[in-house]
């Protein structure tokens, strides 16, 4: 069961309390995951898009997972998925992702300041490693284009 | 003289200060080969010879990956916190989805066995 949602933009985290929300949730939040123009960033979106369309009959479209993306950048071809913590070790050194919280019991209300904090990082660390894997890629095409052309010095 | 003619004289001048120069020296070695990075430390090459795969491969690579501006990588501190437990939050919560380009998201559940393996 689904005891919390969290979603983060550019400049807010949203942090959802799927109990009284329930209904809402089912009717609603497909207008944001069945819209492809909005992409929606997972980590492990197997799990979630699972869940999502177990509890809430959602649907997503026009998602991706920085896990894959993570493994078409670095080649690997053995396909081994890499957790949030050591994606954000790798792209986002600075932002520092404490997993401790992962096991606590999700359904206790009130939530800690604790228990909040570290869902809210999770989502807003995700952000931060998709708006990095953006500019690396970016970064790479331009390398690419640039020494297709011949026009890198030595 | 139109900034496009500009650029463009720049850059044949710049064209012809490298051919009087002579040939660029470009190691042959991949570049995905550890003795590349040394041989390139060697040289004092600043910049490597095209791999032949796009994706990211060496350490170098990655190293200038990490150099890039952080204005896109939000922290924290730069975001509002909205806890949504009511109609009027959840409002303005799908408004702002509505209006966003990108998202990430993530749950919590209480059936531990589906996220343990995480």
């Amino acid at each position: 069961m689904t005891a919390l949602i969290q979603v983060s933009t550019i400049g807010e985290d949203f942090i959802v309390d799927p109990f009284p929300l329930h209904s809402l949730i089912k009717t609603q939040l497909n207008d944001v995951f069945e819209n492809a123009s909005i992409l929606k960033v997972f980590c492990g979106a197997q799990n979630d898009a699972f869940w999502l369309q177990r509890d809430f009959n959602v649907r997503v479209v026009g998602g991706i997972d920085v896990q894959l993306v993570h493994n078409l950048l670095r080649s690997d071809e053995q396909n081994n998925l890499v957790g949030l913590k050591e994606l954000s070790e790798i792209y986002t050194p600075m932002l520092k992702v404490d997993k401790t919280a992962r096991l606590e019991d999700w359904r206790r209300r009130p939530l800690t300041a604790e228990m909040i904090n570290y869902a809210r990082k999770d989502t807003r660390i995700l952000m931060a490693i998709w708006n990095r894997m953006i500019i690396m890629v970016g970064f790479m095409q331009i390398l690419k284009f640039l020494r297709q052309h011949d026009v890198m010095l030595p | 003289m139109s900034r496009k003619k500009e650029n463009s004289l720049a850059y044949h001048k710049a064209q012809q200060i490298l051919r009087l120069q002579g040939p660029v020296s470009r190691p042959q070695e991949d570049p995905c080969n550890k003795d590349f990075a040394s041989h390139a430390k060697q040289k004092n090459l600043s910049l490597l010879k095209a791999p032949q795969i796009h994706p990211l491969r060496d350490e170098w690579e990655l190293k200038q990956c990490h150099l890039l501006p952080t204005e896109h990588t939000t922290c924290l501190n730069d975001t509002t916190l909205i806890f949504v437990n009511n109609k009027v939050q959840w409002d303005v919560m799908m408004e702002k989805l509505a209006q966003a380009s990108t998202i990430s998201f993530d749950l919590e559940g209480s059936d531990k066995d589906s996220f343990l393996g995480e």
